[in-house]
C-alpha cells in the first residue's frame, strides 16, 4: 500500500538503510528502510527520474486518511488475495497516466 | 524429512527451508504489522520451531504485544525483507512472513485477527474466521 507524493515533499528524519534492485517494471528503485526495525518506510525510482515517490501507508501515523484508487501488479497477486472490486485493476505496472500522478 | 517449502528475502542473503506442514496461517491487521507490511497486513504461517531452517545472518528487533508478551521479528539486513517472528510465549513455534515463502506455496491465511486495527478502506475476505483482537493460541503440536 502506497501513498505517492512528489519526492522533494516527503522529509526522513533517523538513520535510513537504502537498497537498490531492478523491480519487475525495469526500472532501478530504491527501497529506505529502517536498519533497526527493517520497516519499509518509502520507494522511490532512481531510473527513469521524475516518479513520484511511494511512501509505504503503513508508516503514517493514520493510515485511515487515504484509501488506494488503484490497484497495480494484480496479476502477482496470489489467489486468495481480496481485491476491492470497485478499483480500477492493472495486470502490472501503473499506466503512464497514473505513474506520473501526484495525488 | 523432505522439504516441503523454501523461501528467501528480496536480495537472497537469506534463504529459509521448512520441513513440515503450518499449524495455522493467519492474517494480522495490527497497526504494528500495517508498520512491517507497507500498510497491509501480515500474511503468515506458523510452524514449529524445529521444522524452519534459516541460512545467513538475520538482524532482529522487538516489540511488547497487547497481550505482554514479547514478539521478536527477524529480518534481513541488507533488504529489510521481514522473515519470521516469535512470541516469548511460545518460543517452539514460529510465524514465517508468506513473502518471503518461495510461492507456488499453496497457502492462504485461515484467519484474520486484530481486525478491529484494520484501516477503513481494507478488504478483509469475509470468507476468513475474524478475531477483533488476538485469538486463543494454536494447539501446542498438531
Ligand atoms: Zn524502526
Ligand atoms: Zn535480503
Amino acid at each position: 500500500m502506497n501513498v505517492l507524493f512528489p519526492e522533494e515533499a516527503v522529509h526522513y528524519e533517523g538513520p535510513m538503510s537504502k537498497f537498490r534492485m531492478t523491480a519487475d517494471s525495469g526500472n532501478t528503485v530504491e527501497r529506505g528502510f529502517c536498519p533497526t526495525c527493517g520497516a519499509q518506510m518509502y520507494s522511490r525510482t532512481v531510473e527513469p527520474t521524475g516518479l513520484p515517490m511511494r511512501v509505504r501507508a503503513g508508516t503514517l501515523d493514520n493510515p485511515d486518511l487515504i484509501a488506494p484508487s488503484a490497484i497495480i501488479w494484480a496479476e502477482s497477486a496470489p489467489a486468495w488475495a481480496k481485491l476491492d472490486p470497485d478499483l480500477p485493476h492493472h495486470p502490472a505496472g501503473p499506466p503512464a497516466h497514473l505513474a506520473n500522478k501526484t495525488s | 524429512m523432505s522439504t516441503n517449502y523454501t523461501g528467501r528475502c528480496t536480495c537472497s542473503s537469506i534463504s529459509i527451508s521448512i520441513v513440515g506442514e503450518p499449524i495455522a496461517t493467519r492474517q494480522c491487521w495490527c497497526r504494528q504489522c500495517q508498520q512491517l507490511a507497507l500498510g497491509g497486513p501480515s500474511n503468515n504461517a506458523i510452524f514449529k520451531a524445529e521444522e524452519v531452517q534459516i541460512q545467513g545472518t538475520l538482524a532482529s528487533s522487538s516489540w511488547a504485544a497487547a497481550s505482554g508478551n514479547t514478539l521478536t521479528f527477524h529480518f534481513c539486513p541488507s533488504c529489510g525483507t521481514q522473515i519470521y517472528a516469535q512470541s516469548s510465549a511460545r518460543p517452539h513455534l514460529k510465524t514465517v512472513r508468506f513473502g518471503a515463502i518461495d510461492e507456488p506455496h499453496g497457502l492462504s491465511p485461515s484467519v484474520a485477527i486484530w481486525t478491529e486495527e484494520a484501516p477503513a478502506w481494507a478488504i478483509i475476505n469475509p470468507a476468513l474466521e475474524q478475531w477483533p483482537q488476538q485469538p486463543p493460541a494454536p494447539p501446542p503440536s498438531k
